[in-house]
């Protein structure tokens, strides 16, 4: 019975995984914080040209109760294929389940995605640029992937970034390792009415500047990771609030900077997270991002 | 078989019926708390804070058979080893002094109270809708107070769904319980709310062994019950 009940765990352990999602990765860092000091920081979009940008679905894709009454003759060998069919059921209704979501929640942002779709990530760059190649001599390339997110009620924008650095050792091999994995999350402050009436007009370039700044405040973010600027702090986690238009998101986690009354936080999967501080709220477009803080340094 | 003239089959099916229509009462509604209920100064409250019996765990719905709720176990038993050993009572507490100090909003005039027995074990109460199943009336002259906020915390930590052997979903972070105020002289309710936050993980759960994405969808969890009785006590709607 024993070896029964371990077989049945391994079996629906295997099953019963969480759905792959592409706005999700695991962090990895293996990189000599010397080869990413800031003048050899080079980075490429790779084949990710275009600007995407979804709407927020809820990820809950537990199913519904599935009933099936297991045919008790069927021996050993047949009851663990029943048990696989009810696996695979529930399986590929959490899936549909999951992908009617996504569906849903781009349909509800559809303005903002019209408004998206012909926008390269490049042309968002002005402080930044591109890699031509991605990989220059004495230097790796950290191969981004951005995708943008919003609300509902498109008055809240958000980032995620994931950044790789690839190991070209190791990539011919099966189980290629990237030498630095991580995501970085950034959000907007939620935008008054008419805030976000500027943001879906057409006449304004509302819209590319907050995606923008979104998008080099992560890429600056993974610049000072990936040059060892964030060493990891000794204070003990703590819950920190990203103020949304409605419930307020969780971060927990570490402080690593606090600047232009933005915080970076390093939470528990060592994802970065920055978002704006409540208390500090300001509306000046040049407190936006932190490059106030870069760009008064020297070059 | 007959009993003094009566079938055994009706009799089975009267009493079935009787069991039925117990277990399929209606369950009582939220009532919202008016903000002047409690806004005049000669009224004394009670407040009485019940905590989740269990440690922090994973609480496991839907594993119909006993060898179903020993693979879910199994399923989880990492997960649960996690939420024992990392998860303490700080974030209960916390919800316990929101709701105390929330309340000290609509009236000063609130103490903290010990019941000398639990609720449970206090005489039934036949009322209708929106009055307590349990009579706390008696509590009036024991306690000294005219109104008892009770803030009960059922459960905590995280909440999987099952279909038998199969996991329908991931686990999720979970709490759950009920704020309720009763009026002393009445044991009608000024206020009830039951709560039961599930929070689905940014992401795959099984990381061991510090489960990154279901820990902060607990601490989730809990921010979204702080809202949600902050909201309540304050008067707005939820």
């Amino acid at each position: 019975m024993r070896y029964f009940i371990a077989l049945l765990c391994i079996t629906l352990a295997g099953c019963g995984g969480t759905p792959k999602r592409d706005d999700y990765t695991k962090h990895v860092n293996r990189i000599d914080h010397e080869q990413f000091s800031q003048k050899k920081f080079h980075f490429s979009f790779g084949e990710n040209k275009m600007v995407e940008l979804r709407g927020i679905a809820d990820k809950d894709d537990t199913a519904s109760n599935s009933s099936i009454l297991y045919q008790g003759g069927a021996g050993f060998v047949g009851m663990f294929a029943q048990i696989g069919v009810h696996a695979l059921m529930v399986d590929s209704a959490r899936d549909d389940k999951l992908a009617e979501a996504q569906s849903a929640a781009n349909f509800l942002v559809s303005p903002l995605i019209a408004r998206t779709e012909n926008v390269t990530l490049s042309s968002l760059l002005t402080r930044f640029n591109e890699s031509d190649s991605t990989a220059e001599k004495g230097s790796k390339a950290v191969m981004l992937k951005p995708i943008f997110f919003s609300n509902a009620a498109m008055n809240q924008l958000s980032l995620k970034l994931i950044a790789v650095v690839p190991d070209e050792k190791s990539e011919k091999s099966r189980k290629a390792k990237p030498l630095y994995q991580n995501l970085i999350q950034v959000y907007d402050r939620v935008l008054t009415d008419d805030e976000k009436t500027q943001l879906l007009s057409a006449e304004t370039d509302e819209l590319n500047q907050v995606l923008s700044g979104m998008l080099e405040s992560a890429i600056y973010v993974i610049q000072q990771d990936l040059s060892g600027r964030y060493a990891k702090p000794k204070a003990s986690a703590k819950t920190f609030l990203v103020p949304r238009s409605g419930k307020s998101k969780v971060v927990r986690g570490k402080v690593v900077e606090e600047a232009c009354g933005y915080k970076v936080v390093r939470d528990l999967r060592s994802w970065y997270v920055l978002f704006k501080t409540p208390p500090e709220e300001s509306k000046t477009k040049q407190n936006y991002s932190l490059f106030c803080q870069v760009a008064s340094e020297p070059a | 078989m007959k009993i003094k003239g009566i079938s055994f089959k009706a009799t089975l099916v009267a009493l079935l019926a009787l069991v039925l229509g117990a277990c399929g009462s209606t369950p009582q509604p939220t009532v919202n708390l008016t903000s002047n209920t409690l806004a005049d100064e000669n009224i004394k409250l009670g407040y009485v804070y019940v905590g989740p019996k269990e440690k922090a765990t994973t609480h496991i719905f839907g594993a119909g058979c006993l060898l179903c709720y020993g693979v879910a176990s199994a399923l989880t038993s990492t997960l649960d080893g996690h939420l024992e050993g990392t998860v303490d009572g700080s974030e209960m507490n916390n919800i316990r002094d929101l709701v105390f100090a929330e309340y000290q909003k609509h009236n000063q005039n609130i103490d903290v109270v010990t019941l000398s027995k639990p609720i449970a074990k206090l005489p039934k109460f036949k009322g209708e809708l929106g009055f307590a199943k349990k009579d706390f009336r008696s509590l009036k002259e024991t306690l000294g107070v005219d109104v008892l906020v009770v803030l009960q915390m059922d459960r905590h930590g995280a909440y999987r769904s099952f279909s038998n052997y199969i996991p329908n979903g991931d686990p999720q972070g979970h709490v759950s319980g009920m704020l309720y105020t009763v009026d002393l002289n009445t044991n009608a309710y000024l206020q009830y709310l039951t709560f039961d936050e599930k929070v689905q993980p940014d992401g795959e759960w099984d990381e061991p062994p510090t489960f990154p994405n279901l820990t902060t969808s607990y601490y989730q969890a809990v921010e979204n019950t702080k809202a949600k009785l902050k909201a309540a006590i304050a008067g707005a709607a939820i």
